[in-house]
């Protein structure tokens, strides 16, 4: 028996391996793994043309050659200045920082209110906010750009922030919720009796378990602020003091095809920042999208 | 907060509408360019739509067949979820112009049935496909997403029983996979509705609607209305249709997440 048994699983292991050896080789597979690489490849032959483009000398650009010819590095530095990328950067950042900050700040409250105090009009007021996942910004910037026009707050970042907050808040709150609808009742109850009042409960008994759902709120923000574009084209008065969709886009157009190499610069320099979020944190991400589509 | 939150969308209705109302609205019905510009956006929508799900779906599956190679599939189609659509606008454009990759990689395989350049962008007969084609190249990843992880809850013995009765790969997707996703692909179907519903800086930074209107949808044409030409009350007229529009998709998807849960 004990010389026996380590012998028998043996050929059946080398059954399998044998069985999955095949079904890995066989010919359908083949083609799936082909076909995986060549759409893979459409996917990612934009990203690594405009890599290539951003370091061609300006006449290789209108070279007829598929492989590039040339190597300036120095382009990154010309499109910098030439795009004013350092006063973009720091437009896109502030504008970024300040709208995670307040929609997390607003949504994890709300969050906590529409939770926890439900009544007939709270959830009547959550639906209504939830409208505003589906609204196009294009549907409401004109009104939004009259109201801060009165408030004298055009060209101004802010108008800005507040823009991108009103645009994050229907996603973070619905996520919010959902996250503290699963904490038990019993936790803050247990930090009522010991004498918290709701502020503290919220602030050191549910903030620190919604850490993970914060994250996946302040990524998503983070992503759509970062790229936004309507909003500073429409309240940030010249591209010099846009942000870097607007900024890149608008001096693009006006420099025309003379730079290509220069757009395709500084095109990188604002996407890199974003993509290395992006695949840095992407468990977040994905958790973020299939909870925010498929639980409501 | 909640007042913040709304005085966005509720202040829109109460200021504008009441206003300017009716004679906005008959200079609407004699506007040829709105008429295409609303064609064109209705077209956008349903033609990315089913696209979005056909891919996202078809390519799921490969993925989820675990051949060699679909994390580098995965991975691809992830990347350009995190593009500013605009930064992608301005990508494509160069890809696409007469020096760009497709046009010079057409030229040499002698793909081309012509030895000019194709112009995706500037022919307006191509310019309308060339932007549905961008747009699905930039969220397909999103549904695939989406459909992948419906995909990883689906029995394996529901297949393998298919498979024993003698169903073979068509059947099986017709009568196993998509009847079991189902809810999920009306909640993904919705969500590509209203996604097409808010497009606006793709288009914009490509063709800003054009050549000849031949792009044009209601959200450029808005804004050129509107911010190009100060007729903030005629474009207002254009932002109650979107808005209509947009919500006529969210009627469904609450019917649907009602009918879901």
């Amino acid at each position: 028996m004990t010389e026996l048994a380590p012998e028998l699983p043996q050929p059946r292991l080398a059954q399998r391996a044998l069985e999955a050896f095949r079904e890995r080789a066989s010919p359908a597979r083949f083609a799936g793994s082909l076909v995986c690489l060549v759409i893979g490849a459409v996917y990612v032959i934009p990203l690594i043309w405009v890599v290539t483009e951003a370091t061609k000398s300006s006449s290789d650009v209108f070279s007829t050659s598929v492989w590039p010819h040339s190597f300036r590095i120095s382009n990154y530095a010309d499109g910098w200045h030439q795009f004013q990328l350092g006063t973009l950067f720091v437009h896109t950042v502030i504008i970024t920082v300040g709208t995670v900050l307040l929609a997390i700040g607003l949504s994890v409250t709300a969050a906590y209110g529409f939770s926890r105090y439900r009544s007939k009009l709270s959830e009547g007021v959550f639906l209504l906010i939830l409208t505003g996942l589906m609204v196009p910004p294009a549907g409401i910037i004109i009104p939004f750009f009259l109201a801060m026009r009165h408030m004298g707050l055009y060209n101004s970042l802010f108008a800005v922030i507040l823009g991108e907050t009103a645009f994050a808040l229907p996603l973070g709150i619905l996520l919010l919720r959902g996250y503290v609808d699963t904490i038990p009742e019993e936790l803050t109850d247990a930090a009522f009796v010991d004498g918290a009042s709701d502020w503290k409960a919220f602030l050191y008994v549910i903030l620190p378990l919604l850490k993970p759902a914060v994250a996946t709120v302040a990524l998503f923000t983070t992503i759509s602020t970062w790229n936004g574009f309507l909003l500073p084209l429409v309240l940030l008065r010249d591209s010099v003091t846009s942000t870097l969709t607007v900024g890149i886009s608008q001096t693009a157009t006006q420099v025309g095809s003379l730079t290509l190499q220069l757009v395709a610069a500084s095109s990188v320099l604002a996407i890199v920042p974003v993509l290395v979020v992006l695949i840095a944190a992407r468990r977040y991400y994905v958790k973020g999208l299939s909870a925010g589509a498929l639980k409501h | 907060m909640i007042a913040l939150a709304f005085s966005e969308w509720s202040g829109f209705s109460i200021d504008q509408i009441a206003w300017r109302g009716v004679d906005n609205f008959r200079t609407l019905g004699n506007d040829s360019i709105f008429d295409k510009a609303l064609v064109h956006t209705v077209l956008f929508v349903v033609f990315s739509t089913i696209l979005l799900n056909v891919v996202g779906l078809g390519l799921a599956l490969l993925i989820n067949t675990r051949v060699r190679g679909h994390d580098f599939l995965r991975v691809a189609m992830f990347l350009p979820l995190g593009l500013s659509p605009a930064i992608a606008a301005l990508i494509w454009q160069q890809i696409l112009g007469p020096y760009g990759f497709v046009n010079l990689a057409v030229g040499k395989t002698g793909l081309g049935l012509t030895d000019k350049p194709i112009g995706f962008l500037g022919d307006p007969q191509l310019a309308f496909a060339t932007v549905i084609g961008i747009a699905i190249w930039q969220y397909s990843g999103y549904n695939m997403l989406l459909y992948y992880a419906g995909l990883q809850s689906l029995p394996a013995e529901r297949l393998e029983a298919a498979a024993i009765d003698g169903a073979g790969w068509f059947s099986r997707l017709r009568y196993v996979v998509v009847p079991y996703l189902r809810p999920v692909i009306a909640v993904v179907v919705v969500l590509n509705l209203i996604g097409g519903w808010k497009v606006f800086e793709l288009i914009y930074v490509l063709t800003g609607g054009g050549p000849n209107r031949a792009t044009e949808v209601l959200s450029t044409y808005l804004f050129q209305q509107a911010f190009e030409f100060s007729r903030v009350g005629y474009a207002s007229t254009f932002a109650v249709v979107i808005i209509a529009l947009a919500m006529i998709s969210a009627v469904m998807r609450s019917r649907i997440s009602g009918e879901v849960a």
